[in-house]
């Protein structure tokens, strides 16, 4: 009986010593598993969000001076309010596309000969190349692109912004980008893009020129555009 | 005789054999000696595992440490920035208010308006309305060697689904809470997506307010998306209707700096 106990105490001992040994080694595991990689990538996360804390602080600061001007314009002791009011609404209708814009950038140039057609994805893969690049405006055939444009191939036509185009004429991408990187990144980049592209269509006869403007002009989203629509939204209050 | 007992010798020799041979059957065949056989071998493995792990003063360890202080100060940041954000929303409803009470003589409402549109269509403000909360997935358990490239999810997939919900009449969209403006920076980055800095892993939640069965219905008769979808490729696509809320780009980022190179030009030439 005695020896019966003391085998079942002995085994209970040895599992637990194993269990505390395994927990200790995973631990172990785990920690080796925090690679140089994981560290990097967890110290740019920390730049990241020093830089916007900073932003947004700054950005907080200003808001804060923007209060106070309205607040003394309210006890009238100082005026000046109208002129912060117009510089917000402008900034923020330069960033939604409601101003005609103009610098430095790249016009892309694109078309077909029959029976081939212009293809809506090759215009969407320019633009959306031409955003992740930084572009700050983009137009396609005069059609400001916003935050709802859309670029939708419908039998003969591309429609823009609810604007149709015939699919073959000569599409125009214009986009303004920064000015310091247009020859030494943008345009190789894009040179790139165009040659995978071109691949894809081996067989069909297309056209792509990518060149640098010193002046590109954006014109401004139409009022009339499904784009400028915000009837169903709500300001969140 | 002397026969006699050497066969009597020879018999009790047999039968001690025959006794100790029995006795030993008798341990080995206790399964609960092998088992303290084998948890004994494991316990000395990983013993010894341990005290060579303890022994090394590694880099692993080094590693580690910097690792516990960065991953700190990320969550003292983390905390900071949503403090900053808390603050720069209830400064955003001070402007508002001061805004509103404020008499501007004649330019007042007008320019009030224009502002509030301009702010609007910036998506610079949350914003809620009916809508869809469309989430994509990659197929599950994705195998690179047996599973096509479309199994995974895209940038071209994330534009294709904001094209098609801009088409039928999307008013304000959002990818995994980043406002979507005229411009968002969206690509691959190997298996993740960025938009903007941020780097994102699915599921992917993209946000849309506008008519809810137009857009449901762009999305559905899809042929891109039917194929992606498909038993045979496997990405996983769920589509929800509901009131929604699509954050202010503000929360992400302060929109002043993707404006720095538009220069604003009234004429015509």
């Amino acid at each position: 009986m005695k020896i019966k106990y003391g085998r079942s105490i002995f085994v209970i001992v040895v599992c637990v010593v194993l269990g505390v040994l395994l927990a200790l080694q995973m631990t172990n595991l785990n920690r080796r598993s925090r690679s140089r990689d994981s560290l990097q990538e967890l110290q740019n996360s920390v730049i990241e969000y020093q830089r916007k804390n900073q932003e947004l602080d700054q950005r907080n600061n200003e808001l804060y001076n923007y209060i106070r001007t309205l607040e003394n314009e309210l006890s009238g002791s100082e005026a000046g309010a109208i002129a912060k009011i117009i510089e917000e609404k402008e900034n923020y209708a330069i960033f939604a596309g409601l101003r005609r814009v103009e610098n430095e950038g790249v016009v892309i140039s694109l078309s077909c000969k029959p029976p081939a057609k212009m293809r809506d994805s090759v215009l969407r893969q320019f633009t959306n190349e031409l955003a992740s690049l930084g572009a700050q405006a983009v137009s396609i055939n005069g059609e400001r692109k916003a935050s709802t444009t859309e670029i939708r191939a419908i039998d003969d036509q591309i429609l823009i912004n609810g604007v149709r185009f015939d699919r073959s004429g000569i599409f125009e991408i214009k986009a303004i980008v920064d000015p310091d990187d247009i020859n030494g990144y943008i345009i190789p980049y894009l040179e790139n893009v165009k040659s995978v592209i071109l691949q894809e269509l081996t067989g069909e006869n297309w056209t792509i020129t990518i060149k640098h403007e010193d002046k590109v002009v954006i014109p401004a989203l139409s009022e009339d555009r499904i784009s400028y629509q915000k009837d169903l939204l709500l300001p969140v209050e | 005789m002397k026969d006699k007992e050497i066969e009597q010798n020879t018999k009790t020799l047999k039968d001690n054999t025959e006794n100790k041979d029995n006795k030993v059957r008798t341990i080995f065949d206790n399964p609960v000696y092998w088992l303290l056989f084998v948890l004994l071998i494991i316990v000395g493995v990983a013993l010894a595992s341990f005290i060579n792990s303890i022994g090394e003063e590694s880099e692993a360890d080094e590693i580690t440490r910097q690792y516990e202080e960065v991953e700190d100060e990320l969550n003292a940041l983390i905390l900071n920035n949503e403090a900053l954000l808390r603050q720069q929303k209830s400064l955003e409803n001070n402007r508002r208010d001061l805004l509103n009470s404020l008499d501007l003589d004649d330019v007042g409402p007008e320019l009030l308006a224009e502002l509030d549109e301009a702010r609007l269509l910036a998506g610079q403000e949350a914003v809620t309305g009916q809508g869809l909360i469309i989430t994509l997935q990659d197929k599950e358990e994705f195998n690179p060697l047996t599973d096509s490239a479309d199994a995974l999810i895209h940038d071209g997939t994330i534009t294709h689904v904001l094209n098609l919900l801009a088409g039928s009449g999307a008013r304000a969209m959002s990818f995994n809470d980043i406002r979507i403006t005229a411009l968002p920076q969206i690509y691959c980055i190997g298996p993740t997506i960025r938009c903007f800095t941020r780097r994102m892993t699915p599921p992917y939640v993209i946000l849309a307010i506008g008519p809810p069965e137009e857009m449901r219905e762009a999305l559905e008769t899809d042929r891109y998306l039917q194929r992606i979808t498909s038993i045979d490729v496997g990405v996983r696509l769920t589509i929800e209707e509901g009131q929604i809320i699509v954050p202010s780009f503000s929360e992400y980022d302060d929109y002043r700096k993707y404006i720095t190179q538009l220069e604003v030009t009234r004429s015509e030439d």
